[in-house]
């Protein structure tokens, strides 16, 4: 199968699965670092304010002091301890994960985090630019860090899966020994997933399409009910001998 | 058994496995319970066969897609982040990166730049005091004459010594990261930070000795020099190490010398913000303070002493041995 023109990283995990991780583009990303960004201007105004009007001069210093650490590790701790989401990027619905897509560890957060001073520098701000011309969409402390940015989706939120195989009464209408062509097999998959969301009517159109060329290759009268022929064929290629 | 049955069958493991799932991203979970932990690797392992099963014979694209996030998300729960160890990472400051760094020609070059170009600037304003305008400003000398027309000790009390402390940390250690990121472009961000800083104070020393103020200034700067400079140098060093991985790769690939080189670059510049941070204190506590001119240089003779130990003595135990701790931070 050829690899879809699209942002997408495919992964081999050690029990030799291959997923596939979205890559998250730069707007998202830009959109989550400003919330991050206005979230730390909030917290360090209320911070400013308490050691205001406290008047503490002393608080002063560890006011700046903390400044220094939230600055410029404030979202590499948050990251580690949220599994590579700071808020900004969970509420744009994306995570960082290490490149082989293992969770990132604390030295990968620290660094792709100190590296955005870099990133951002003006007026070529090299981290854009590295995002464009990188397969990966990786700016130059995912780059150094060896982490990615993808759209994050959770199995939870996606409705678990029903197909509806339909009436198979039509089951013998499918000469024993045909065996459906892998296109054949894919269009049907396609076709069974959604025929739920189809109305009866619509159902028959769709599926006569196929079915007269079935039928007339298996030179068959042609099916009273193509649907539920289409829904045969599918459920004779994909059927497993009961375990 | 068709598809159907077999979603049937299979559905109630693979929302258990997303209930698992959930359970082990609360941060707070149950470490304790390892038949749960059991469970859950068993059905992960059972979805993954699932998923190949559901992909070779063409499942329809919404089961497969629900397979592969929920095989991702499972995934990322089982391999989770390594435990951070902070004994490990002492550990490391103290025995592995002094002896990285000294063995490490990185350092060893921006220790001489910023010497030689600190020194030059230094030299070149006493010699002809007009370098000192040229090079900083005469706003800058003037705001610097009037810092030190009083002894440093006056109007300064405890409260002003902790804000200070403050910014020091803020700004100085801020200048060092700053240093150090700047060192993914191939070094030069880096060797730029580091000579303007070696420039600005070499015309300032210079500019400040020949005044009348030299005594207050000589009074205010000795005491956190020795820990405050060297971190400049560190920061810079671990800079250009990182951008030095970019050019000699030593067989891998640009990017993989990048990141196998990153951390250890990384560790370096994480002494060099903890020696910014004792600098601060000491610069915001014991400079300006009302303590006699022998304890200030008491202070940077033993601060200077624990720096050359510090380096030297991994450097005696174990050599000039290169790649003794490579690989173990």
């Amino acid at each position: 199968m050829a690899a879809p023109l699209d942002t997408s990283l495919v992964l081999v995990s050690p029990e030799n699965i291959a997923f596939e991780y979205r890559l998250a583009g730069p707007a998202p990303r830009a959109l989550a670092f400003l919330i991050d960004l206005l979230l730390l201007g909030l917290l360090a105004l209320a911070a400013g304010l308490v050691v205001g009007f406290v008047g503490q001069g002393s608080l002063a210093g560890f006011y700046l002091a903390g400044l220094f650490f939230l600055w410029w590790g404030g979202n590499a701790a948050v990251e580690v301890l949220a599994n590579g989401q700071t808020p900004g990027k969970r509420a744009l619905g994306i995570r960082v994960v290490s490149h082989d897509g293992l969770s990132i560890n604390v030295s990968q957060s620290i660094l792709r985090n100190l590296l955005r001073a870099v990133d951002l520098a003006p007026p070529f701000f090299p981290g854009v630019v590295s995002m464009v011309v990188t397969p990966r969409l990786q700016r130059l402390g995912d780059l150094a860090s060896g982490t990615i940015v993808v759209v994050d989706r959770r199995a939870a939120d996606a409705a678990p899966p029903v197909v509806d195989t339909g009436p198979n009464f039509i089951a013998d209408m499918v000469p024993a020994g045909f065996v459906p062509p892998l296109a054949l097999v894919e269009a049907l998959a396609d076709y069974v997933g959604r025929r739920r969301v189809l109305g009866p009517a619509r159902r028959q159109e769709i599926a006569a399409i196929a079915a007269a060329r079935l039928v007339a290759a298996w030179g068959t009268p042609p099916a009273r009910d193509d649907d539920a022929l289409l829904c045969a064929v599918y459920e004779r290629a994909t059927s497993e001998p009961a375990r | 058994m068709t598809v159907e049955e077999m979603l049937k069958l299979r559905l109630p493991e693979w929302q258990a496995l997303e209930a698992d799932v959930a359970w082990l991203r609360r941060p707070t979970f149950d470490r304790r319970d390892p038949r749960r932990i059991l469970d859950f690797s068993r059905r992960y392992r059972a979805a993954c066969s699932d998923l190949a099963l559901a992909t070779a014979q063409r499942y329809p694209a919404e089961t497969t897609d629900y397979l592969q996030q929920l095989v991702a998300d499972a995934h990322s729960q089982l391999y989770r982040t390594e435990s951070f160890s902070l004994l490990d990472w002492v550990r490391s400051l103290v025995v592995v990166v002094p002896h990285r760094v000294v063995t490490d020609p990185c350092f060893w070059i921006a220790l001489g730049l910023f010497w030689s170009l600190f020194l030059g600037a230094g030299a070149a304003t006493v010699l002809r005091p007009s370098y000192a305008v040229d090079l900083v400003g005469a706003s800058t000398l003037s705001t610097m004459e009037e810092m030190y027309s009083r002894p440093v000790s006056e109007n300064s009390n405890d409260l002003q010594r902790s804000l200070m402390t403050g910014f020091y940390v803020f700004n100085n250690a801020g200048i060092g990261l700053r240093a150090f990121a700047g060192g993914i472009l191939g070094g030069v961000g880096s060797l730029v930070i580091l000579a303007f800083n070696a420039i600005h104070l070499g015309a300032v020393f210079g500019h400040m000795l020949t005044s009348p103020q030299r005594a207050n200034f000589v009074e205010f700067v000795t005491a956190h020099g020795p820990f405050e400079l060297t971190a400049v140098v560190l920061s810079a060093a671990a800079g250009l190490r990182l951008g030095w991985a970019l050019l000699d790769t030593r067989g891998w690939s640009r990017l993989e010398s990048l990141q196998r080189t990153a951390p250890e670059a990384l560790a370096t510049a994480g002494l060099a913000t903890v020696l910014f941070i004792l600098a601060a204190f000491i610069e915001g506590f014991v400079s300006p303070s009302t303590l006699p001119y022998a304890t200030k240089a008491g202070v940077a003779v033993a601060t200077a002493a624990t720096l050359v130990f510090y380096f030297l003595l991994p450097l005696v135990l174990f050599g000039t041995g290169k790649g003794a701790h490579r690989h173990d931070a």
